[in-house]
């Protein structure tokens, strides 16, 4: 039993290191994090320097997976007319300028670098003092290196001055400084690392607005719980009575008309009995509130309408299928020896079918466990119930990339677990499993 | 020149409903000629209700299809040509019309200001009018396009009642001659055939004519009354509410079966492959479907859309919101291959221990041809079982993932758009629940029949996943 369960555990990681790259390769190749600032800043007019604060600040600056030690510190967009840059404290060692022209034109650019008197500038061509040529015609990239060296002390102003020639198109400058690297730091300072590596470890990191995700998500959990797990333990409760009630009495009116019920219910947009629900208990009767949220005891007069709703929305499918599953074990041998022995025919069902109706009852509910944790994002947002589910809601609203990937693994990784806790469950209900 | 007229517009959507509209047709086609399809459309035929059911889902693709079928029209000029550009060219009208908004003409102009209730003659909202002597009051305003023939308000409902026995009339006659016609039809088809048992073509064609003909006298009385009056109200910018759902029936029948169209042929490929291949093939086709398994749908659609409303670019905007739809679809459709994927492995695993697979094999018939030979047709009735199954669950998810903002295009019309934008409407006081209603209304009208409909498919291919 134990080496099954390890072996089954085995299985699960390579699954959820495939999902960690799948995310991965959705949030940040598909859409890069540029595409990312350019949305959260909205405007068409957003400039290269924005963009490269914009991810600074949140820790997309970094290569995908390999960092060769080259690390942006400041992007300027220089266009038309002339700009300076004044960076007050650097570290002395090399550095890189690339000019980037996205439309190629004619025009020059001319940069001057300077410091004060406690360093010394080295740049690439002697004959050069403190002036660099760029020719941005009919180029589209172009980079140079200098040094700054110290004569005394660890930290130098450097200032850059930009001199565009009159007919010089829209060119972005990028200064980036050789950092020194570590054989691992190569690796870990990485947006792979630090994204979605960290994942596996359950470290979710910031969200895109600066908010602790592990902090939100402990804080959240919660109410997600209060709506889900009443939902979850009364569906199930409700949908394997009444669908034991219409197998009991299979192929008579009652029979007939509950799965007639069934298929109207399951017709039926969620959405309906929402709003339906809000509007008749909520607004008309005022038995409960209609949105809302409370802690502690306070929190069950809201959490009832929520309850009542998620339990009705689940009855037509849930009821179709365990009487699905009853009408097939009824069917069987063993039922008719029951029968035959002449046990009562509630007896045969909630006894003997029902125990052997276990194995695919266990294989469709255990899996939902899990996404207790992930709360219903329709049902919180209705009733403005501050769980995991309006939070991920609200990530998509606001497009923050970084909340909505931690909940897709989040999810994941509690789908999978399900599967592993149906897996061991079945050796609980069905002694050949144990055995074999 | 009267060919330039017109100019027909094509948006990928459409296209892709066209093909899907032709395969159906070629499909049937193949399977009128199989036995085992015979058998079971025969099963099918006998359940009244699904027939009832089928005819309705037709009714709902009908609509679609009108309303995918674009133009532009040639724009106006004095010379009663239409306009050219300087070069010769023609100059057509912005606005691209369907040829569902040519037969609800009437429908799509009779625009009020604001909301106004079902059958009402008055708006819902209080206006300052101005009287004849330069006097205001606030009241409510007459309607431009409810009861306008009226002189009194209290003559109201006997006249809705008199525009609706025109109707009424209008369609007992096109209905009578439509089950004329269909009666004709069928006899006039029929051949003497002892293989489907004992025919009787004046009763088929009884039932048909006689569903075409209550669609007709429906059709007729809805047509009539709504020239007067908007029978289902009108929406905040004063739009006809009827017309509006009408109109989302295309998304909601797009989201429905294109997602399996572009999810089907995935399936079938990678589920045939793992079945019958086996070993390292099987393995790693679990694994993927079993990692894309694991990510939840709704999260893995919300990070999808997320990403595709920032990479789509400005665009014309029916072509954005199309293009929208259509990523909309492969993303479901994504979401959903693996669960066909993971049945077609296990029953091409029974199938392929068969005679005529071991046969076919020794022959040497190669691997492929052995696939989709021999496999796929043994495979297919899980296909269309599923096709079937899986859409009404796709047209309740549309009006959710409207709901959660990840859904179709806001400027496009579906019903989830209708029940997003209406969920403020409920709210006022007093309470407008017109628009609501009759997107629910809609929807459910689809989706239950396609329930039946698809419940009554699944037994007659499978008899063992039979519940009754």
């Amino acid at each position: 039993m134990t080496a099954y369960v390890i072996r089954r555990i085995l299985y699960a990681i390579p699954i959820v290191i495939g999902v960690n790259l799948i995310t991965f390769v959705l949030f940040f190749f598909v859409n890069t994090p540029d595409d990312m600032a350019r949305a959260h800043l909205g405007a068409k007019r957003v400039t290269e320097e924005q963009v490269a604060r914009w991810k600074r600040e949140r820790g997309y600056h970094f290569p995908y997976f390999y960092n060769d030690g080259w690390a942006e510190i400041e992007v300027r967009q220089v266009s038309g007319g002339e700009g300076s840059l004044r960076l007050p404290a650097q570290r002395a060692g090399e550095y890189r300028l690339r000019v980037e022209v996205p439309k190629p034109d004619k025009g020059t650019l001319e940069v001057k670098i300077t410091t004060d008197d406690t360093a010394r500038l080295i740049l690439p061509r002697p004959s050069e003092r403190d002036l660099i040529r760029f020719d941005v015609a009919d180029l589209d990239l172009k980079e140079t290196f200098f040094r700054l060296e110290p004569i005394e002390g660890e930290y130098h102003p450097l200032a850059l001055s930009f001199h565009p020639s009159k007919d010089a198109p829209l060119t972005i400058v990028r200064l980036t400084f050789k950092e020194g690297r570590s054989v691992v730091e190569h690796f870990t300072e990485t947006i792979f690392w630090k994204k979605s590596i960290q994942l596996l470890f359950l470290r979710f990191g910031t969200s895109d607005d600066g908010r602790d995700i592990g902090e939100e998500i402990r804080k959240r959990i919660k109410p997600s719980l209060a709506v889900t797990i009443p939902i979850f333990l009364i569906g199930l409760f409700v949908n394997i009575t009444v669908a034991g009630i219409l197998a009991f009495y299979r192929g008579t009116y009652l029979d007939f008309w509950g799965v007639v019920a069934c298929v109207v219910m399951m017709s039926t947009s969620i959405l309906f009995y929402v709003i339906g629900g809000q509007w008749l208990l909520g607004k008309t009767l005022r038995l409960v509130p209609v949105s809302g949220y409370d802690a502690g005891l306070y929190a069950a007069k809201f959490v009832l309408l929520p309850v009542v709703i998620g339990v009705i929305g689940g009855i037509g499918n849930g009821v179709r299928w365990y009487r699905t599953i009853f009408l097939e074990e009824m069917g069987k041998d063993y039922v008719r020896t029951a029968r035959a022995k002449g046990l009562p025919e509630s007896v045969v069902l909630y006894k003997h079918t029902l125990k052997n109706a276990m194995i695919p009852i266990l294989t469709g509910v255990v899996v939902t466990i899990p996404f207790l944790f992930i709360g219903s994002l329709v049902l919180e947002s209705f009733f403005a119930i501050p769980g995991m589910g309006s939070f991920t809601l609200e990530a998509i609203q606001r497009q923050d990339f970084a909340i909505v990937q931690a909940m897709v693994f989040l999810g994941s990784v509690l789908y999978i677990v399900g599967l592993i806790m149906t897996d061991i469950s079945y050796t609980l209900v069905d002694p050949r499993i144990r055995l074999g | 020149m009267a060919l330039d007229t017109l100019r027909l517009v094509f948006l990928p959507t459409d296209l892709l409903l066209f093909f899907l509209l032709f395969s159906t047709v070629a499909f049937i086609l193949y399977a009128r000629r199989r036995e085992y399809y015979r058998v079971a459309w025969r099963q099918i035929t006998a359940r009244p209700l699904a027939m009832i059911c089928m005819g309705i889902c037709l009714l709902y693709a009908s609509v679609a299809i009108l309303d995918s079928m674009r133009f532009q029209r040639r724009a106006p000029a004095d010379d009663g040509m239409g306009q050219t550009t300087r070069g010769g060219a023609p100059v057509y009208e912005t606005d691209v019309l369907t040829l569902l908004d040519v037969l609800c003409s009437g429908l799509r102009e009779h625009t009020e200001k604001t909301f106004s209730a079902p059958f009402a003659t008055h708006q819902f909202t209080k206006e300052t009018i101005e009287l004849a002597g330069g006097r205001t009051i606030r009241d409510y305003p007459r309607l431009r396009y409810g009861g306008t023939s009226l002189t009194a308000p209290e003559e109201k409902w006997s006249h809705v009642g008199w525009l609706g026995f025109r109707g009424l009339l209008v369609g007992i006659g096109i209905g009578g001659m439509l089950i004329v016609l269909s009666i004709g039809f069928f006899v006039t088809r029929d051949r003497v055939s002892k293989r489907d048992g004992p025919r009787m073509p004046a009763r088929s064609g009884l039932k048909i004519g006689g569903f075409l003909a209550v669609l007709a006298i429906i059709a007729g009385v809805l047509a009539t009354v709504s020239t007067e009056y908007h029978i289902l109200g009108t929406d905040q910018v004063g739009q006809d509410v009827l017309y509006r759902s009408l109109k989302g029936c295309r998304v909601g029948l797009v989201v429905g079966t294109l997602t399996t169209l572009i999810a089907t042929p995935l399936a079938i490929l990678f589920g045939i492959m793992a079945g019958y291949f086996g070993g390292r093939i099987d393995d790693i086709i679990q694994y993927h479907y079993t990692t894309l398994d694991s990510i939840p749908s709704i999260l893995l659609i919300a990070a999808a859309m997320l990403i595709v409303t920032t990479r789509v670019e400005v665009q014309q905007a029916a072509v954005a919101s199309d293009t929208r739809l259509l990523w909309l679809c492969v993303v479901l459709g994504i979401g959903s291959w693996t669960g066909l994927c993971r049945l077609l492995r296990g029953e091409t695993l029974k199938v392929r221990e068969n005679e005529y697979v071991e046969a076919a094999e020794a022959f040497g018939v190669n691997r492929i041809e052995i696939m989709f030979r021999h496999l796929l047709p043994n495979v297919m009735h899980i296909v269309l079982i599923s096709i079937i199954l899986r859409f009404s669950g796709l047209v309740l998810a549309e009006a959710v993932l409207a709901y959660v903002g990840i859904g179709v295009d806001p400027s496009m019309e579906s019903w989830g758009n209708m029940i997003n934008a209406a969920r403020l409407d409920i709210s006022r006081d007093p309470v407008v629940w017109w628009n609501l209603l009759a997107a629910f209304l809609f929807m459910f009208g689809l989706v239950l029949p396609a329930n039946i409909f698809g419940d009554a498919v699944r037994d007659a291919l499978d008899p063992r996943l039979k519940t009754e």
